[in-house]
């Protein structure tokens, strides 16, 4: 286990298409970091990068104490789950788990030993005799876990691994992901772009947006005090709402900060009531989406539109509704409105 | 949905056509080598024969060297195919996966080179093969039957390897495998299927070919078989021995249907190997 230090890699394809531009930041030894971030945001070519799969154009990596930026993966001492596994079809399960002892020249008992730990660890034990073809996309992807652990290595890079698991069993294998790495206790880079997986796995996540880090912290940070407004919608269902401050001022609300500021808030910090409150300002409902635990109103004064979540039900036909700010002034957030980026 | 009875008799039964519309002509001469001489051109034919004998296979041997044009035609074939599909893997493989500068050009001018009809070569491939000291020796068909197929070689298995994911390679390389160690232990056996394929394609190519057999191997030892075959003649020049020119046919044949269906297993193999992704 290591710490990897990711010091202003730059990536750029072809002659313009820059993917990465000066990408800086630690995961400390045994931590469990997230790369987060829309589709085509470079956080793949980021993970390949510091898997060796790729060559950055400049910049550094240390895994450990070594700096690894032009070695060959194979002598990074890091291990890779792929987005579609990517198990060896000829290959028998345990084949597969121990190939990379094998080619370390590890004895052969003690291959045999590693093999049935990861396999026992991962529930794959009854499995090991087959071929990946006569396995369900769980079991793959566990042997995929597996084939990585087995090895015990530095870092444990993961592309995406539970995309192409139906949701059920994706839900149950991030629990299972997280109960393992705290047990081993290995630092793991971890890509992914949905929001859940990194606030439910991560120690540390960071938030990537046009090859560009937009925010790097811990869950709780990266939710309650995101750094700009892409942070701020990109996490967090339905997202927060950010309007003008003078729009917030013209319908009613009063708090302290400029007008040429924008305003933060998440759906679920509006407090909303059907009756009317001191200082509450009415607005109408125009969509009312019940999802269970929840109720998300978009709702309508003027020119202002606010989507909150109450727990718990809302009338159906009830059209107006009154929306009160937060009482705790931490959860209205501030931005630049030319920056975007959070007024401090 | 299970076919119905009557859907499944209509195949047996196109089936059956097919296959006897393929074997026909294989099984005439089947038949032919079977009667004796005078009967083979008997008007009208029979169908089949009325004393049945073996004895134009004892003839091809007594006749010409047959067993030697057998061995030669094998160790052409497999030589062949040998050395056509090993340059031929490693080169589809770099063309696949290499980004080699002007690889795609390269690609692209070895199939054109394809196009050449053979017969335009016999010339200068026999002054290059004389050159070389090369006529009368196995390798003198062996080489250019390889830089024929290669080609094609090149391009079924680069249409292959391309279509193996890359993230195969890429944890093999992670686990620790150099680009050859990935080559053969993770491509080569991935894609058993299409390198057998081709290697039954070659080999039946490089035992069937005549032209250049023909021309560089003018002396009787160094012969293949279909030289061998086309060569052999009866007593006088006016006869021409057709049940010994069937008998060694079928006996030449026969050694190719087995290598096929040995590789054939090697292929179903390679396909129910399993897929990558479900």
């Amino acid at each position: 286990m290591a710490k990897v230090t990711v010091k202003d890699i730059r990536k750029t394809f072809g002659r313009t298409t820059k993917v990465l531009e000066g990408i800086s930041f630690e995961a400390e030894d045994g931590e469990f970091v997230s790369l987060l971030g829309p589709s085509g945001c470079g956080k793949t070519t980021l993970l390949r990068i510091i898997a060796g799969l790729e060559y950055a154009d400049s910049g550094e990596l240390h895994i450990g104490e070594r700096e690894v930026s032009r070695s060959h993966p194979k002598d990074r001492d890091i291990a890779m789950v792929f987005q579609n596994y990517a198990l060896y079809p000829h290959l028998l399960v345990s084949e597969n788990i121990g190939m990379g002892l094998k080619l370390r020249k590890y004895p052969a008992h003690e291959i045999a030993e590693r093999t049935a730990d990861a396999a026992r660890m991962l529930g794959l034990e009854p499995l090991l005799a087959r071929k990946p073809a006569a396995l369900s996309g769980g079991q793959r992807q566990r042997v995929a876990l597996a084939r990585a652990l087995v090895r015990r290595p530095k870092v444990t890079l993961l592309d995406e691994p539970l995309s192409n698991l139906d949701a059920v069993l994706r839900e149950r294998t991030r629990g299972e992901l997280k109960i393992l790495f705290k047990k081993i206790k290995g630092t793991a880079i971890y890509v992914t772009h949905d929001q859940v997986e990194a606030m439910t796995l991560s120690d540390k996540i960071v938030v990537l947006n046009k090859g560009r880090i937009q925010q790097v912290g811990t869950p709780y940070e990266i939710y309650h005090k995101p750094a700009n407004t892409f942070v701020a919608k990109f996490l967090g269902a339905p997202p927060m709402n950010i309007v003008p401050a003078s729009k917030m001022g013209a319908a009613g609300f009063t708090f302290p900060g400029g007008e040429d500021r924008l305003v933060g808030i998440r759906p679920e910090d509006l407090v909303v009531s059907p009756g009317t409150a001191p200082g509450a300002v009415p607005f109408v409902v125009t969509l009312r989406e019940p999802t269970g635990a929840q109720t998300v109103l978009s709702l309508k004064r003027g020119e202002l539109e606010l989507r909150v979540s109450l727990s718990g039900e809302w009338e159906e036909g009830r059209v107006e509704a009154f929306v009160s700010l937060p009482a705790d002034p931490e959860k209205i957030r501030a931005f630049d409105a030319k920056t975007e980026a959070a007024c401090s | 949905m299970k076919p119905s009875k009557w859907a499944q008799g209509a195949l047996g039964i196109a089936v059956a056509i097919v296959t006897l519309w393929s074997l026909g002509p294989f099984l005439w001469q089947v038949i032919t080598s079977l009667k004796p001489p005078a009967e083979v051109v008997s008007v009208p034919p029979t169908y089949w024969p009325s004393s049945p004998t073996i004895d134009s296979y004892f003839k091809i041997f007594e006749n010409r060297p047959f067993a030697t044009y057998i061995l030669n035609s094998f160790l052409v074939a497999l030589g062949t195919t040998v050395l056509c599909t090993a340059i031929g893997t490693l080169a589809a493989y770099a063309f696949a996966r290499l980004s080699l500068p002007g690889g795609k050009w390269a690609v692209r001018t070895i199939l054109f080179i394809a196009l050449f009809p053979p017969t335009i070569l016999v010339v200068p491939l026999y002054k290059l093969i004389k050159f070389f000291g090369l006529l009368n020796n196995p390798l003198g068909l062996v080489l250019p039957y390889t830089a024929l197929n290669l080609p094609f070689t090149i391009w079924v298995l680069m249409t292959f390897f391309k279509q193996i994911p890359r993230d195969i390679e890429e944890a093999a390389a992670v686990d620790g495998l150099s680009r050859w160690g990935t080559l053969i232990k993770i491509i080569a056996p991935l894609s058993a299927p299409a390198i057998a394929t081709t290697g039954i394609l070659i080999f039946i190519f490089s035992w069937n070919e005549f032209l250049l057999a023909l021309t560089f191997m003018s002396r009787d030892a160094a012969r293949t078989v279909p030289v061998g075959i086309a060569l052999l003649s009866g007593v006088t020049v006016y006869e021409v021995p057709w049940d010994q020119i069937s008998a060694a046919v079928v006996l030449t044949t026969i050694p190719v249907v087995l290598m096929v269906l040995a590789f054939q297993r090697r292929i179903i193999e390679g396909l129910t190997a399993g897929a990558v992704k479900g």
